[in-house]
């Protein structure tokens, strides 16, 4: 078993090494992970710390980002303010990834079939598409406003609007792999179709899902960050990159860049490297390229 | 290297010279074309015969200036009328291909444009060497239809090639090849996917155009007995190599190299030996040792064709063998 | 005709997707914590307004009549109380919509006009620094949120450079409201032939309408240019440069080809500038929908949110089918 794993962590190792783009991406993810554990703590300033009398001042030694309008520490708050939106990311994407895959495999498995799993698979695809025509943004902004807005609810919103899309993708991975021999010789051997579904097929039709994840948590992020930014997310003391930049609006009309613009860096930054890792993992685990 | 010409007197049409074509991979560059020659002259028929991957639409797209990168000439000339196809530049080439070398394709629904109508792709044929008015060239249109043999032309001039039998397809894709009376026709496995009355209607038409426009025909194909009936020369290829050319009575009364035999003896090539195909070519080039191709398979190789690499021979008039043990061959066979 | 059967199924179906778009825009309300009637009434609604919502809802019945109540509301345009405006929410939709549709249009032609000479230009040029730039831009416009984009084009050119008005709306202050023909200032200012409040308007669209287009007119480019990439690689494409034909009539062959699958990214485009228009709008002060659907969310005004889902929904639903029907009339290997 860890023979397999380190074997695999020198292939990648390997992949990784004409790859800058992949390396930028992993370098930012953890330094997100690590910020996420440790930020707050090695934060110069307390992260929801109104500093009087220092409000609005632009970036100089002791603030290096800069003090927003309540006087509290800009660095500060980007550098702790990754624990709050990895979260929210992480635990939704697990969430969407877990019931998308196991939607997505009776959907793709039972695709066609007559019986009730059959119609139930129609149905689960149907739905999926139906939610299509609810752009996402506006669909979250309606289940946190009709929940009110938390981390909870946004976690929650967040969860059920990537399901489709985990769910696709594995159903189309497991409609490719229905046709291969080995299912036919699981049925052969007298397994359910539950069975072969979930112990046969799942585990090689992950593929696609698992790929991306990380562009998952990444656009999450951004849409936490968007709610947040219309007020609709995290509270206000709470740091967060969308409501710090929502604080930082009216300052941005005024001269005030720095309020704004330092976490929106990080956020567009964070984004951006989730998606190339991302990239780097699909074309890593594409069977075509792994010769 | 000597070329592998017709008996004939009159001065060859097309003549491909020490053509080396290459593929670039990740691995290593591998040898898809390793030197093959060939002459066809006016009104001639050749078939080129192989397997699959051994290289045969990769000859016909070399001669047309058609490889792109990853596929590259290393060397070699392709002579039609004095020019070397191989040296021209685009704007050239365009002037002959459909115009004096025209090609037609296998799986030829494929090679058509799914959103137009056949009208409107035998049109732009028509117009593309010749300035025509798209009634003039509607009316070429018709008029080449026909004379592929296709019922009611000015319906089927509306119609898209998803709409048309794989045997419609192809007869379209011929009549856009004889649009401008080629000098040459390139025929790259015209009845692939094709039943066996459909086939031998097509090549019926195939022969019997050829005739008519007096022009060149270069049949490739899998199909031994394919090139049996319709070429009057036949050229084997292996590995990328020619290793047999002949005319056709003289192959058939008795082929000389070990895998013309046993391609005569198969009569249908494309089965078994699927497997030496482009992977030998590459041992052969990764090694960089000159060996004869086919020697891993050879019932009669000898530890001298492990080692070197035989050339193409005349061993009669119009007749080229590459085999150290040609004589012996030819001896056995003119045993009684 | 048969673009008409195709035409009357699709249309057919639309009811039904409608139909269950609106069950899921009801179960919505479903999710309030408390008495939804009291919620969807306001704060500051008489008890008569309650019980008149509470009847409206029908709250005491079981779910089916519940919800067939509330489809005859919306079919009779009932779309409740904003209890902020006063009004009712299908005046305030009225009122709204077009602002929001003036800045999504605008941003929808500049982004299609921008992104496919873009997507074809570097799927024809592959290599070279202007490729590998607009490569950057798009992963950039991909991962950078719009909301703070839209900040950014402030500051730099409102504030740094005075180039732009400030977001204070869709019109300067001293500017008055041209007479109301499509809702959109520019156009009615346009029609109205009143010069000053169109070119207040076309300055004030100006920043919005950039921030939408740099953000989401990469994706029509990106996909421009790998489905182009995908059709010059084509079979069908490389034979017609076999058969001679020129590099334009190539081109004109891939980039027909394309054409489905750009309408459809078009289409997937205004489902993208739907959800940014929201995050544009709050920003700029736009007045149009989306900042009307977040000032719901803020003050706990449900039944204008609940409007606004159904309403977007709606769109994107007819958006599709249009976008359907226009794949269908691309692509005749369809079957209606």
């Amino acid at each position: 078993m860890l023979g397999a794993v380190s074997a695999e962590v020198r292939q990648l190792a390997r992949f990784s090494r004409g790859r800058p783009g992949f390396l930028c991406g992993l370098g930012v993810v953890a330094l997100t992970i690590f910020l996420a554990v440790f930020g707050p703590s090695l934060a110069p300033y307390g992260p929801e710390e109104a500093l009087p009398g220092v409000a609005n001042l632009p970036p100089s030694r002791d603030h290096w980002m800069g003090t927003d309008i309540s006087g509290m520490d800009v660095f500060s708050r980007v550098m702790a303010a990754p624990r709050i939106d990895l979260t929210i990311a992480l635990v939704s994407t697990a969430a969407a990834f877990a019931a998308g895959v196991i939607l997505g495999v009776i959907s793709g498995f039972f695709a066609g079939g007559r019986g009730i799993w059959g119609r139930l698979s129609g149905a689960i695809v149907r739905g999926a598409d139906i939610f299509q025509a609810f752009p996402v943004f506006i669909f979250a902004l309606a289940l946190v406003g009709f929940r009110g807005p938390s981390i909870q609810n946004v976690i929650l919103a967040l969860a059920f609007l990537n399901i489709p899309f985990f769910l696709r993708l594995t159903r189309g991975a497991v409609l490719h792999m229905r046709e291969r021999p080995f299912v036919e010789a699981a049925r052969c051997v007298g397994g359910s179709g539950l069975r072969i579904a979930f112990v046969h097929v799942m585990p090689n039709a992950l593929t696609p899902a698992l790929a991306n994840l990380s562009p998952t948590i990444g656009f999450s992020i951004l849409l936490a960050s968007a709610l947040s930014f219309v007020g609709a997310g995290v509270p206000i003391p709470t740091p967060e990159w969308g409501s710090m930049i929502a604080i930082g609006a009216p300052n941005m009309m005024t001269g005030q860049w720095w309020t704004a613009l330092f976490p929106g860096l990080a956020l567009g930054l964070t984004i951006l490297g989730y998606a190339l890792v991302g990239d780097g993992f699909r074309y890593y685990l594409d069977p075509v390229n792994r010769r | 290297m000597s070329a592998a010409g017709s008996g004939g007197s009159a001065d060859p049409l097309l003549e491909v010279r020490g053509l080396e074509v290459e593929y670039a991979r990740n691995s290593g560059p591998v040898r898809v074309l390793d030197g093959v020659s060939l002459t066809i002259a006016p009104g001639e028929s050749l078939g080129v015969v192989g397997e699959s991957g051994v290289g045969k639409t990769v000859l016909v797209r070399a001669i047309l200036g058609l490889l792109d990168p990853p596929w590259r000439v290393v060397s070699g000339t392709v002579s039609y009328r004095e020019q070397n196809l191989l040296a021209l530049p685009e704007a050239a080439l365009r002037q002959l291909r459909g115009k004096e070398i025209a090609l037609t394709t296998h799986e030829p629904r494929k090679h058509l444009n799914p959103v137009a109508t056949v009208g409107e792709q035998m049109a732009r044929v028509v117009q593309a060497h010749r300035p025509t008015s798209r009634a003039d060239a509607r009316a070429r249109a018709v008029e080449l239809l026909r004379l592929v043999g296709i019922p009611d032309p000015e319906l089927r001039l509306q119609a898209y090639p998803h709409e048309l039998s794989g045997g419609m397809c192809q007869r379209v894709v011929i009549a856009m090849a004889l649009a401008h009376s080629p000098k040459l026709l390139m025929g790259d496995e015209p009845t692939a996917g094709l039943d066996v009355t459909i086939s031998l209607q097509i090549l019926d038409l195939m022969r019997d155009l050829v005739r008519d426009f007096h022009s060149s025909l270069l049949l490739v194909s899998r199909d031994l007995g394919v090139v049996a009936h319709y070429c009057q020369r036949v050229a084997v290829m292996y590995a990328g190599q020619l290793v047999e050319v002949a005319d056709v009575p003289s192959f058939f009364a008795g082929a000389i190299h070990p895998y013309s035999r046993r391609l005569l003896r198969a009569a249908v090539a494309a089965t078994s030996d699927r497997r030496g195909t482009l992977s030998q070519v590459g041992a052969r080039a990764e090694r960089g040792a000159a060996c004869c191709p086919y020697a891993p398979r050879c019932p009669l190789r000898l530890e001298r064709c492990t080692r070197e690499s035989p050339p193409l021979e005349s061993v009669a008039a119009a007749r080229w063998v590459r085999c150290f043990r040609h004589a012996e061959i030819t001896a056995g066979l003119e045993a009684p | 005709m048969r673009f008409w059967r195709y035409a009357g199924r699709r249309l057919a179906f639309l009811p039904v997707q409608l139909g269950i778009v609106s069950m899921i825009v009801f179960f919505l309300v479903r999710l309030l914590p408390g008495d939804p009637s009291y919620l969807l009434a306001g704060p500051f609604a008489t008890v008569e307004r309650v019980d008149e919502v509470r009847r409206r809802l029908g709250l005491d019945q079981p779910l089916y009549v519940q919800y067939v109540r509330y489809l005859r509301s919306v079919m009779r345009g009932e779309l409740g109380t904003s209890w902020i405006t006063s009004q009712p929410v299908l005046q305030d939709i009225g009122q709204r919509l077009p602002a929001t549709m003036e800045l999504i249009l605008a941003a929808m032609v500049l982004s299609v006009l921008v992104g496919i000479p873009l997507g074809v230009w570097t799927a024809v040029r592959k290599t070279g620094i202007a490729d590998r730039a607009v490569f950057a831009y798009g992963m950039l416009a991909g991962a950078l949120p719009d909301f703070w984009f839209a900040l950014i084009m402030i500051f730099l050119f409102f504030f740094q450079l005075g180039w732009a008005p400030g977001p204070i709306g869709q019109l300067d202050l001293t500017v008055s409201i041209p007479p109301r023909v499509t809702g959109m200032y520019a156009v009615d200012a346009l029609l109205a032939g009143d010069w000053p409040t169109f070119r207040s308007a076309l300055a004030h669209l100006v920043l919005p309408v950039m921030t939408l287009t740099a953000i989401y007119m990469p994706l029509v480019m990106k996909n421009t240019r790998s489905t182009m990439e995908e059709m010059l690689g084509s079979e069908f494409v490389a034979y017609a440069r076999a058969a001679g034909l020129s590099r334009a009539v190539q081109l004109r062959y891939a980039l027909r080809n394309s054409m489905p699958s750009v309408v459809t990214i078009i289409g997937i485009l205004f489902w993208f500038l739907l959800g940014g228009a929201v995050l544009v709008e709050t920003v700029f002060a736009w007045g149009g929908l989306g900042q009307y659907a977040v000032q719901s969310v803020v003050s706990s005004d449900y039944a204008p949110l609940q409007a606004f889902v159904l309403v977007t929904a709606v769109f994107t639903s007819v958006v599709f089918l249009l976008v359907d029907l226009g794949y269908f009339l691309l692509d005749p290997r369809i079957k209606p």
